[in-house]
């Protein structure tokens, strides 16, 4: 592998471990929100235990998750610091707003919230518990608009002078509608994962026949918020999805398949083998209109193929060659009002041209047939982009069943009777992560070979050191992560085996005590 | 073991862990990503970058 493969398997190892932890977070810190709301709506104690127990829980799943972001924040300069000087102007405000609000404003709420029980009044408390779900949920608001820049870089210029990327709009960076989308697909996400968490944990006590009143209540909150995320998250999917549609077209393309251009409305391919070297899929299933009106949502608008924006890239690989020649010059001739016209009309497509690079370093000299493998480079891997959507969703909707189903036996009162559903929701636990991760997988396996879409090749990103110092710190960061990951396994099971009573010191209050008066 | 004596083992688990990650991601830091591990990347170093004809 080199040094190029290495910083991108490093980062996805960092993202994807790091990513464990977060949806537990947001979907963990907003049912805590519900519980002590009823807790304070109706003064029963059993809601308060559990909001103290399952917070327990959200206790190691966050103790074990923060920092573990930061790894990602030291590759920047080490693996990725042509990355970071090239972008770090735009990049640079949301990431560090993001740290603000998850290292102080998130732990500061997260200390109220575990030790001030007995010294805030209860509604005061529960004002604590909301703001940490913001504060949570903010955290994830502003890493997701610096993700969503890389997806769709808005608000920003090229300065030839400081060779990076410079805010021009900070609001259009701000409401970018990729990240807009995508945050409010993420969060949902995060949701669905707590809930399940939730339900699986309740289910595990109900087929033991412990904790039996609070597995019941948390099955019943985690059942009904779950069932309104999951459906959001498929709704604000297709938001995610269309928004992705806007610029890019080669990453629907390739989730789909769809090597040619069809036909308005385009079919969707519920099944098929794509095949990267022949640009066919074989054994095909396809649903008649199904894409078209997701991704343009209209009757008469075309979803272009792979083969015809490779055509589209190799024109932009034309222009973006200009743009590289003004550009080139302008570094002798600074003041060339010509030149600086020359860059600015085929700005857009500099991105392209430097994709070149790979195949040769005087980039102005390329062949068509380099032009050509450029081109084609711009194609991310079909197949694993291909299968990685269709689990995620067919896990979506497999969530939204199981939630439906839940809902439906909390309201006959019956979660403890079929143990076949409480065993279906027990073994149902590590879905929801794995949907989360293959979600990610698309996101950012379908931006390749972009890492900022259109405007930088991952490639030119990557710092200038040795793959053996990233192959020794990939190393280091394996070691690092499993051993946490032993140690939240451990902790989790742990304290989930101690069940309430254990962990929290005391038993848990039958189901009508009332908490005395304040 | 009483539930009420097992409470505070909660919060040592938690103080464990956070101190042993604290250690792991120091030494990370001096081992990997301290200073001297970051190479140089200001605007002379990114146009020789993406104008230079070093082949990467």
């Amino acid at each position: 592998m080199d040094i190029v493969e290495l910083s991108r398997l490093q980062f996805a190892i960092t993202a994807l471990y790091h990513f464990l932890f977060v949806p537990l977070t947001l979907g963990l810190s907003i049912l805590l929100g519900i519980m002590e709301t009823v807790y304070v709506m109706t003064g029963r104690e059993i809601w308060r235990d559990m909001t103290k127990f399952w917070g327990a829980l959200f206790g190691i799943n966050f103790a074990m998750g923060v920092a573990t972001g930061i790894t990602m924040e030291f590759q920047f300069g080490t693996n990725w610091a042509y990355y970071s000087h090239y972008v770090g102007d735009v990049f640079g405000a949301p990431l560090a707003i993001e740290g603000l609000m998850a290292f102080f404003l998130e732990a500061t709420f997260i200390g109220l919230f575990f030790f001030a029980w007995n010294k805030l009044p209860k509604v005061s408390h529960l004002v604590v518990t909301w703001c940490l779900a913001i504060a949570s949920n903010l955290s994830a608001l502003w890493i997701l608009i610096a993700n969503g820049w890389m997806q769709f870089p808005v608000g920003a210029h090229f300065n030839a002078a400081t060779m990076r990327m410079e805010v021009s709009n900070f609001m259009e960076v701000l409401f970018n509608p990729v990240a807009q989308a995508k945050f409010v697909h993420t969060v949902s996400a995060g949701y669905v994962v707590g809930s399940i968490f939730v339900l699986a944990i309740s289910a595990y006590y109900l087929l033991r026949g412990r904790h039996v009143e609070l597995a019941k209540r948390s099955m019943t909150v985690a059942a009904s918020f779950g069932l309104a995320a999951a459906l959001s998250v498929v709704v604000l999917g297709d938001e995610s999805g269309y928004t992705a549609g806007l610029n890019q077209k080669m990453k629907i393309a390739a989730v789909e398949a769809m090597w040619n251009t069809e036909p308005a409305p385009a079919s969707f391919t519920v099944f098929g083998i794509p095949d990267l070297k022949t640009h066919t899929t074989e054994y095909e299933v396809k649903v008649p209109w199904v894409l078209g009106l997701i991704a343009t949502r209209s009757v008469d608008r075309r979803v272009p193929g792979i083969n015809d924006l490779v055509e589209l890239a190799k024109e932009r690989i034309r222009n973006g060659l200009i743009a590289y020649d003004a550009l080139n010059k302008l570094k002798t001739d600074r003041n060339s009002e010509a030149l600086h016209e020359q860059l600015s009309t085929h700005v857009d497509d500099l991105g392209y041209a430097l994709l070149l690079k790979r195949f040769r370093p005087d980039v102005q000299n390329a062949t068509p047939e380099q032009i050509d493998a450029a081109a084609n480079s711009t194609i991310p891997n079909v197949p694993v982009l291909f299968w990685s959507f269709r689990f995620m969703v067919g896990l979506g909707f497999y969530f939204i069943a199981l939630f439906a189903l839940a809902f439906w036996l909390s309201a006959k009162r019956k979660l403890d009777v079929s143990r076949t559903f409480l065993r279906v929701a027990l073994w149902s636990l590590p879905l929801p992560w794995i949907a989360a991760e293959l979600g990610w997988i698309v996101a950012e396996y379908g931006r390749q070979p972009w890492v900022i879409e259109g405007v930088l090749p991952t490639a030119l990103g990557v710092s200038s050191t040795t793959a053996g110092n990233v192959l020794f710190s990939l190393i280091g960061f394996l070691v690092f992560y499993s051993s946490l990951l032993v140690a939240d396994i451990y902790l989790m099971v742990k304290y989930i085996r101690l069940g309430p009573d254990g962990t929290l010191g005391h038993a848990v209050a039958a189901p009508f005590v009332r908490a005395p008066a304040e | 073991m009483t539930p009420a004596a097992r409470r505070p083992h909660f919060w040592r688990d938690i103080s464990i862990l956070l101190v042993a990650k604290l250690v792991m991601l120091t030494c990370l830091y001096f081992l990997f990503f301290g200073p001297s591990h970051r190479p140089l990347a200001d605007s002379a170093a990114v146009s020789a970058q993406i104008l230079g004809s070093n082949q990467r």
